[in-house]
């Protein structure tokens, strides 16, 4: 069975849980016989080199059995001059656009550079849709059974190639536009899902959440849409880290993009009722986003500083790192179709503290959990994990008993079904 | 061979939770209310008017109708008791009225519903006491016949009540317990020298629940009639059966009749229509068999669990925590000598708090759920430890200045 799909950078060079779950997919479907085009986006200028160098780096510390090599004997990866990544919206595309010009003109001798980077969509639809002429271009030239796209910015492409050529489409759905912009919907990203949802042959949902929302608000036949669940991989482990840290201070971590969608102002603001009453917590706020500089701003406001941090975006071993050295994890998403990060949390035997509005809860039925507008129940909880140690002890041994149904061979066994399905 | 039909020994449970309310990490040392009287007084009003009140209706006329022919057993916990003396005194008037009968055993038990057998020897027989005494002052009764809490049972917890000067207990009959024996008999524990075990018939009890306490259609409805002929003839001239029943399954349900209240108003009659069989309380029917075979009871039984040791109450990390924390503090508050500081530690160690904080199977025990007031074991646990700190800080804190008196006092 050879495969064209349409993906992302695999880890640790992108935030967010798309370039994960894209990695861990290919790897396990590939381990199960597929054969993979993995298209993926990647500016010219960027620093970093080779895909296979990119991976073998992250995981240096452990390193992959010996699948890893059938792994990329199977994997052809098709980068494609983009400055696509996950989760752009159309101002942070432009600051992206506006880097990757700079970037060249500051290299006056690679001229050739600029001209590159000049020629990136305008703006983030622009891009889009010339990142579509891959799809059809790829579509002529490879031999391959299906199509399988992730998330909407590649849907255009898949859509193009499925035109090209008759062959079946599946889309594979991370997140739609609700979860991220809530009831600030970007209409032409909206339309672009949908005609993705509508054209695909099949569609797959990472959640029962997600799913809902695609029946309820972009009104796809519910016998069109499977859910498979995004799982986590114990190799993700990494070293064991020993972190000296004073005794009494409890390391409380929110990490993630720091978008509204994620609600960090709810961490903000728990963060401070906690602190109010206990002043040995230190609260961390890993990632980056629209929403980082409002964030500093309102620990400012709440004179937060001295127990509150900033560690702007962290990737590959800092992100282990930080796992590592903490006593809590909150995730206080808004709306959140899945969820990775907090089964990584779970992984280094952090417990965690999940919004209701989380996809993962349906992988983590005996997990913590609050509504996110909720932030005194959020300080309450953070403060009972904290002063009630068996509180912890109990999460973390139901965590470690869910985590064991939840792993990629079982995600990559129910796509491989609903492939088999579209071919029979 | 001569074929006799058993006696019957119908007894009636009754204990309501007292939730706690919600209380946040943030209003320790803030507010020293615990529990949620608003939540209590709804319950308490429903299972009052849907159920105690008519079926203790219909119990009082089958017994005035029967005299000594018609006769059953009520354990009362006593924090229930305490809540119908304060927002439905009619219901215990009711029960009162039944005591009046003479043809009624009220039966003892810890009087919090509480897990201190498990825990402290000292506390769980005051609270003995407290319930002998209770029995006593509202039904003229010295209790002879003892139900340990949620049926906790083993040879020590026999040993233990018959110390106390009772002449009967009653057990759950599982599997372990009996090893292939019949259980409708009474029993003579190897630890005891005159103390009687009964065990109740868990098949039976739960299949009138079930089946009337479901949503039913009218033509699959039990009915006293047809549970009645049911009932066989055996060789055995000791036969006893106990039916362990919640009284509040006998009510009326907003959503469906389920013909619960009919089935015990025709269950006596029906009974009695067959030659032979007598009903009795549960000390009679000790009483009345000389001979017992003997059973031991190492490993613990109890009424959700029967061959594990109490994963219900104390089987995870949350449960055992929150229990240990609690009965640490028992010197500290009984030497306060304040008896509403005793009375509130001795609210939170009823049962159900604990209950609450159970984690296992969480997803397939729909009943739990529903039961549960909480969002999840942890929300009980956390909204528990909270109760708990803030108790614990007030028990720690120096006795208030009075304040007729100023300056210093000794």
């Amino acid at each position: 069975m050879r495969i064209l799909m349409f993906g992302w950078e695999f880890p640790p060079h992108i935030s967010g849980g798309l370039g994960t779950a894209c990695y861990e997919i290919t790897r396990t479907l590939s381990h199960h016989g597929a054969e993979i085009v993995f298209v993926v986006p990647r500016a010219e200028q960027s620093e970093l080199s080779t895909h296979l160098q990119l991976v073998s780096a992250s995981h240096s510390a452990t390193p992959y059995p010996p699948t890893v090599d059938e792994f990329f004997e199977q994997l052809n990866i098709h980068p494609v001059d983009s400055i696509l990544r996950p989760y752009l919206n159309d101002a942070e595309y432009l600051t992206v656009l506006n880097a990757a010009t700079e970037q060249a003109a500051h290299r006056p001798k690679h001229r050739s550079v600029i001209e590159h980077a000049t020629h990136y969509g305008h703006n983030l639809m622009a891009e889009v849709a010339r990142y579509s002429e891959v799809g059809e271009d790829l579509a002529m030239t490879g031999d391959f059974d299906l199509i399988h796209a992730h998330d909407w910015m590649t849907f255009l492409a898949s859509i193009r190639a499925k035109r090209a050529t008759g062959k079946p489409l599946v889309v594979h759905v991370h997140s739609v536009e609700y979860d991220r912009s809530g009831d600030h919907m970007n209409q032409s990203v909206f339309d672009i899902e949908k005609l993705g949802m509508q054209e695909a042959d099949h569609v797959i949902a990472v959640s029962h959440y997600t799913r809902n929302l695609i029946l309820e608000q972009y009104g796809i036949p519910p016998e069109k849409v499977s859910v498979v669940h995004n799982a986590v991989s114990r190799r993700q482990v990494g070293k064991v880290y020993h972190v000296s840290r004073p005794r009494n201070e409890k390391i409380v971590l929110f990490l993630g993009r720091i978008t509204s969608q994620k609600g960090p102002d709810y961490f903000v603001e728990a963060a401070a009722k906690v602190l109010a009453k206990s002043p040995n917590v230190t609260f961390v706020m890993a990632g980056s986003g629209d929403m980082l500089p409002r964030m500093i701003e309102r620990v400012g406001e709440l004179r937060l500083g001295r127990h509150f941090h900033f560690t702007g975006f962290l990737s590959g071993h800092d992100v282990e790192r930080m796992y590592a050295m903490s006593d809590l994890y909150v995730m206080p998403s808004v709306s959140e179709p899945f969820g990775l990060s907090p089964l990584e949390a779970m992984l280094y035997d952090v417990p965690v503290i999940l919004s209701r509005q989380a996809g993962v809860n349906e992988v983590l039925p005996n997990a913590l959990t609050v509504n996110f507008w909720d932030v005194e129940d959020i300080a309450n909880k953070i403060m009972a994990v904290i002063k009630y140690p068996a509180l912890s002890r109990e999460l973390l041994r139901n965590g470690r008993q869910a985590l064991r149904n939840v792993r990629w061979e079982v995600a990559a066994a129910q796509i491989q079904l609903i492939y088999n399905k579209l071919l029979a | 061979m001569k074929m006799t039909m058993p006696s019957v020994c119908p007894t009636f449970l009754v204990h309501l939770p007292h939730p706690l309310k919600h209380y946040s990490f943030f209003d320790i040392g803030e507010s020293a209310i615990y529990e949620d009287d608003a939540a209590i007084f709804t319950l308490l009003e429903k299972v009052a008017t849907t159920s105690y009140l008519p079926a203790n209706r219909i119990i009082l006329k089958r017994i005035k109708e029967y005299k000594g022919d018609f006769r059953v057993s009520f354990s009362l916990s006593g924090t229930t008791l305490d809540q119908l003396e304060r927002f439905r005194p009619e219901v215990l008037d009711s029960f009162k009225r039944l005591a009046d009968t003479g043809y009624v055993e009220f039966v003892c038990e810890p009087y919090f519903h509480s897990l201190a057998f498990l825990f402290s020897m000292l506390e769980f027989r005051e609270q003995v006491e407290l319930h002998q005494q209770k029995m006593v002052s509202l039904f003229g009764q010295h209790p002879t016949a003892f139900i340990n809490t949620e049926l906790i049972y083993n040879d020590d917890v026999g040993h233990e009540a018959e110390g106390l000067g009772f002449a009967v207990i009653l057990a759950k009959g599982t599997k372990g317990l009996l090893e292939g024996r019949p259980q409708n008999r009474v029993f003579q524990p190897d630890s005891s020298a005159t103390l009687k075990l009964m065990l109740s018939n868990h098949d039976l009890s739960s299949k009138i629940s079930a089946l009337i306490s479901g949503p039913s259609d009218p033509k699959n409805r039990l009915t006293a009639a047809l549970f009645a002929q049911h009932l066989e003839p055996t060789q055995e001239t000791s036969n006893v059966i106990t039916w362990l029943l919640d009284l509040e399954i006998f009510g009326e349900s907003s959503l469906h009749d389920t013909g619960a209240l009919e089935f015990l108003d025709q269950l006596p009659g029906a009974m009695l229509a067959r030659n032979g069989v007598r009903f009795e309380t549960l000390t009679q029917a000790a009483k009345h068999r000389k001979t017992a075979e003997s059973i031991s009871s190492p490993g613990f039984t109890s009424w959700e669990e029967a061959e594990r040791k109490f994963p219900e109450w104390v089987g995870n990390e949350m449960q055992k925590d929150a229990l240990h924390a609690l009965y640490l503090m028992e010197q500290e508050v009984k030497a306060h000598h304040n008896p509403a500081m005793l009375q509130t530690w001795r609210n939170l160690q009823t049962s159900d708090h604990f209950r609450y904080m159970r984690t296992a199977q969480l997803d397939e025990d729909v009943l739990i759920k529903a039961t549960n007031p909480f969002h999840s074991p942890y929300d009980a646990y956390i909204n528990f430890m909270n109760v708990l700190t803030d108790f614990s800080e007030r028990l720690s804190a120096p006795p208030p200045q009075r304040k007729t008196n100023r300056g210093s006092e000794s």
